[in-house]
């Protein structure tokens, strides 16, 4: 938040996306009390750190997702700043047509981020990889070897 | 002169790069930036083609009475029946139900009965030639074989601080369950012995 606010000259960003949702980690009451104790619809600490490093009236912007119960937002801060809060899931049917003109005129590349390609035998082992973030672990794929 | 950051001066402040410069150098920089190409815009499509060809839907049967929230004025058209609910875990949930969803008991309900769920179908499964292995079953093996130490550590990963609680959350109902049965199994043999 603080390299944010200096890369800003500290102002803070115009926008701030969320992209880390519930799962997201760097504190540990938070991450006791959503992912461990499930007392909060996903800890929100992506999100409040969205809401501390975007400038006053700024935008934030939420992809990331949450669950339905109560979680702790430091929704004081937002009011107080005049932010604007923006999120939805994605309404795929009316952006995927867009997205797939991006990705075939190459200015997205979703193959760049898969990590791992894992047969769904070991599933198992393939989804501990990928919780535990064993063997740098990003993006893994899971492929039917019954090909 | 030392430079004033800009939150204390009168102007807003110059674009560090300037679009132009932001398209040359990053592929597709700048595509959606006419309105017209941005497929959220207008918000409001009005005469949107939905594709059905239904006002209200055909009614599914609904062959026990499935559990709904009451905040809809009647079961939906369409739900799902691939889960049952079945035994304790399915009276916790029928009981949720009770309390709308703006009620944290609604929640906190139906989180403890998918933990009443999980244990009876680990004990269920006991009694086919299948019983769960937490070993195998939960993946853990690959901890040896995917560099389990060195993802872990060196790296500044945020989550290093709380990971041990991991293995106790997840470990610590198998051996509690393990010592309780073990414990039982001695205290029927001494009694054998006994007697």
């Amino acid at each position: 938040m603080v390299h944010l606010k200096k890369e800003t000259e500290y102002l803070g960003a115009d926008v701030v996306i969320d992209a880390v949702g519930a799962e997201a980690d760097g504190n540990f009451l938070q991450h006791v009390t959503s992912s461990k104790l499930k007392l909060q619809g996903g800890s929100p600490i992506a999100l409040n750190w969205a809401i501390d490093s975007v400038r006053k009236g700024g935008t934030v912007s939420v992809v990331g997702a949450y669950g339905p119960i109560f979680s702790a937002v430091k929704f004081g801060d937002a009011m107080n700043k005049g932010l604007t809060l923006r999120m939805n899931q994605c309404p795929v049917k009316r952006q995927w047509p867009r997205l797939f003109e991006h990705i075939r005129n190459g200015y997205l590349k979703p193959s760049d981020i898969v990590t791992h390609r894992i047969p769904l035998e070991n599933i198992a082992e393939g989804y501990h990889i990928f919780s535990a973030k064993l063997d740098d672990c990003i993006k893994p794929l899971i492929v039917s070897t019954a090909a | 002169m030392v430079e004033i950051p800009t939150p204390y001066t009168a102007r807003k402040p110059a674009l560090k790069e300037s679009a132009e410069d932001l398209r040359a150098r990053i592929p597709g920089w700048g595509a959606d930036l006419d309105p017209v190409d941005r497929p959220s815009y207008p918000r409001e499509q009005p005469g949107i083609e939905t594709g059905a060809h239904w006002d209200f839907p055909e009614r599914q049967e609904e062959k026990w009475p499935r559990e709904r929230s009451i905040e809809h004025a009647f079961m939906t058209p369409v739900f799902g029946t691939s889960t049952p609910p079945r035994g304790a875990s399915g009276a916790i949930r029928k009981y949720a139900y009770k309390y709308s969803e703006g009620r944290a008991a609604h929640w906190l309900l139906l989180i403890a009965a998918d933990r009443v769920d999980a244990w009876e179908h680990h004990l269920s499964s006991f009694a086919t030639l299948r019983p769960d292995n937490p070993v195998t079953e939960t993946g853990v093996l690959s901890e040896f074989s995917r560099r389990g130490i060195s993802s872990r550590f060196g790296k500044k990963r945020a989550d290093l601080s709380h990971q041990w609680i991991d293995p106790v959350v997840i470990g610590a109902p198998w051996a509690l369950a393990a010592g309780g049965v073990a414990a039982a199994t001695l205290k029927v043999l001494r009694k054998r012995r006994v007697a």
